[in-house]
């Protein structure tokens, strides 16, 4: 009985212990016009630092109309997530001349702005101290 | 991440944002329906619902050398879950082929299915920002996102585009008029505004243009005969307001640019955002942009008399100056031109006038060529070049509110009219020239286009001799259903 008891304990104290120093986020990107190029993430904490100044960033090869790209070691909390397929790896989202982008782009919650990026509230999602996955539509 | 990217679309999209409101449009619901109860010749502006198909009946002679294709497009849905469309531009393209051929004329039908329709189809109600009402219920990743394709309907290379000015072309099929996709032109021309107005170049190829509410930037396309892009610019122009058409000679783009002030209201659509500034003091000249077509650069700007303008004829060069038709109206035609969708017509107040261009002095001089009157259209084999005849619906002052209800061939030279008018129970839609094989001018063809039989509720396919408009169509093709009223379409000879 009273190991069966501990059992519960120690998990709970793992688990909440790796909470505080390393949440995992799992972000998979799907609805890439073909592939080839990359995916890449930029990962946001806050309203003023939006789409300005990135906590994180990563990269991943698009195959099969999408990536799965990895964060690890998080806080917990409040985030927002911007995605872009790089479809000619050249490093930047390109534009038309209306500053229009031509390469598919996303954010977390699938969220849309109006002809422009959304706001940080409405992509901000709660990641958990047990980590969280998370989906990314390209449009 | 890509900070500045996103910050400079931000920054260039910023006008464009749009507050988490809906106007509600049951009252504009309500108001047409009540007036049309009292005024059933108002059922041209009605909602349309579904596909359509049917054999047209032939009253006169259908001419032999008369074969082909011909597109039309206008908005068909209006009215989605109890709500109504503010403005006559707001509506979902509905494509419409007949099909002209021995002795026979055949009617069809569909919708655009573009993202929009669809979306909005499955949730029943509007969801997107269209030109004339606000809506805001879902987000809009750009502005093919709002794109209606309702403009006009192109057969282009073996392939067909309905077209609508803020967004990419859509492509349908040209048997089915099922819906193919987005067109994109080239990578870089992925979402760019591609006007309704394409000019083709009779050596081949097209001329067209593109521009957004609120970014001051007038792209400009030449596509070559097989659709590769051949070149692209675009050019800053301050205070640019709607620009719908423009006009090509064999050396210059020309644009006019009407006086309206640009509000930055979020909580307004973008139609009800431009405020007329050609009136009162301070009021502003329409502006005339001449661009050169071999540096794509712009050469002069021109100054007229503060009107708008939606749609022009053919330009040509003529020593020291470019002249142009074009269609003026008076004051903001842009707001009056939507009434109709709550039940009521706003009279038009436009006059077609030829513009010369003197480069030398600077001036602009218009020279009357008809009263009220639009939908401007020349014989493609003289476009870009020397023209004499200008075909143009007017008004025979017979039907009320100076209704379009008659067709013209306007000599320009001389001012001479040779017209028919339909009169009172009519409303005619724009009619296109059609050459003869090996035309030898620009009256050996013929006139076709479309009226509206207001009395029956129908439906007619016109077709005039274009060197006897007077002496009546020759030959009418009468629907047994009403078909919804296009802006822009074009005959394909087969």
């Amino acid at each position: 009985m009273q190991r069966l008891a501990l059992v519960p304990a120690l998990l709970l104290a793992l688990l909440s212990g790796a909470a505080a120093h390393a949440a995992d986020l799992s972000i998979k990107v799907d609805g890439a016009r073909g592939d080839g190029g990359a995916v890449r993430v930029a990962l946001f904490d806050s309203a003023d630092r939006f789409l300005k100044r990135p906590l994180h960033g990563a990269s991943a090869p698009v195959r099969d109309g999408g990536a799965t790209v990895a964060l690890k070691d998080l806080a917990a909390g409040d985030y927002a997530v911007a995605v872009y397929h790089d479809a000619n790896d050249n490093g930047k989202l390109d534009q038309n001349m209306m500053g229009i982008p031509v390469e598919a782009a996303g954010f977390s919650n699938d969220a849309l702005g109006n002809m422009g990026p959304p706001a940080f509230e409405a992509a901000r999602f709660a990641l958990p101290s047990t980590g969280a996955a998370i989906r990314v539509t390209l449009r | 991440m890509e900070r500045r990217i996103f910050l400079k679309t931000g920054a260039a999209c910023g006008a464009l944002a749009l507050a988490p409101s809906v106007h509600a449009d049951q009252a504009t619901y309500r108001s047409f329906h009540a007036a049309l109860a009292r005024d059933p010749s108002l059922a041209v502006y009605a909602d349309q619902a579904g596909d359509q198909q049917g054999d047209a009946v032939v009253k006169g002679r259908l001419p032999r050398d008369l074969r082909g294709a011909f597109y039309r497009n206008g908005p068909g849905r209006f009215e989605l879950g109890g709500e109504r469309y503010h403005h006559w531009f707001d509506g979902d393209g509905f494509a419409q082929a007949w099909t002209v051929g021995d002795g026979k004329v055949s009617h069809r039908g569909r919708f655009v299915e573009t993202q929009r329709y669809r979306d909005e189809s499955a949730a029943g109600q509007f969801l997107y920002p269209a030109f004339g009402t606000l809506v805001t219920r879902r987000g809009v990743r750009d502005n093919d996102t709002m794109n209606a394709a309702n403009t006009n309907l192109l057969p282009y290379d073996g392939r067909l585009y309905a077209l609508w000015e803020g967004g990419s072309a859509t492509e349908l099929d040209t048997a089915t008029l099922a819906t193919r996709g987005i067109k994109t032109w080239s990578d870089e021309l992925r979402a760019m505004p591609f006007s309704a107005h394409p000019k083709l170049d009779p050596q081949g190829g097209m001329w067209n243009f593109g521009t957004l509410p609120g970014a001051d930037r007038l792209a400009i396309y030449q596509i070559g005969a097989r659709g590769q892009v051949l070149r692209t610019a675009v050019l800053p122009v301050p205070r640019l307001a709607m620009v719908h058409d423009f006009v090509v000679s064999s050396r210059h783009l020309i644009f006019v640019v009407p006086p309206y002030d640009l509000m930055r209201d979020p909580g307004l659509s973008f139609a009800e955002r431009h405020q007329w500034a050609g009136s009162g003091t301070g009021a502003r000249p329409a502006r005339v942009l001449v661009i050169a077509k071999d540096t794509l650069a712009l050469r002069q700007v021109f100054e007229l008399p503060p009107q708008m303008v939606f749609h022009f004829g053919n330009a040509w060069e003529d020593g020291g100056c470019t002249r142009f038709d074009v269609v003026l109206h008076e004051g903001d035609a842009l707001a009056g031109v939507g009434s109709v969708m709550a039940g009521r017509h706003t009279p038009p107040r436009s006059s077609t006038v030829q513009v010369t261009l003197d480069y030398a002095s600077g001036q602009a001089r218009t020279h009357r060529l008809f009263g009220t009157s639009e939908f401007p259209r020349v014989m493609p084999q003289v476009a870009m070049a020397r023209h004499r005849r200008l075909a143009l619906l007017g008004s025979s002052g017979a039907s009320p509110d100076l209704r379009l209800d008659s067709v013209n061939l306007v000599d320009t030279d001389s001012g001479k009219v040779d017209g028919y008018a339909f009169g009172a129970g009519w409303q005619v839609e724009e009619h296109v020239l059609v050459p003869r094989r090996h035309a030898r001018s620009e009256t050996d063809g013929y006139l076709v286009g479309v009226a509206q039989d207001l009395r029956a509720g129908v439906t007619v396919m016109t077709v005039f001799d274009a060197a006897g408009v007077k002496d009546g169509p020759v030959a009418l093709a009468r629907l047994p259903y009403r078909a919804p009223h296009c802006f822009h379409g074009n005959f394909l000879t087969a």
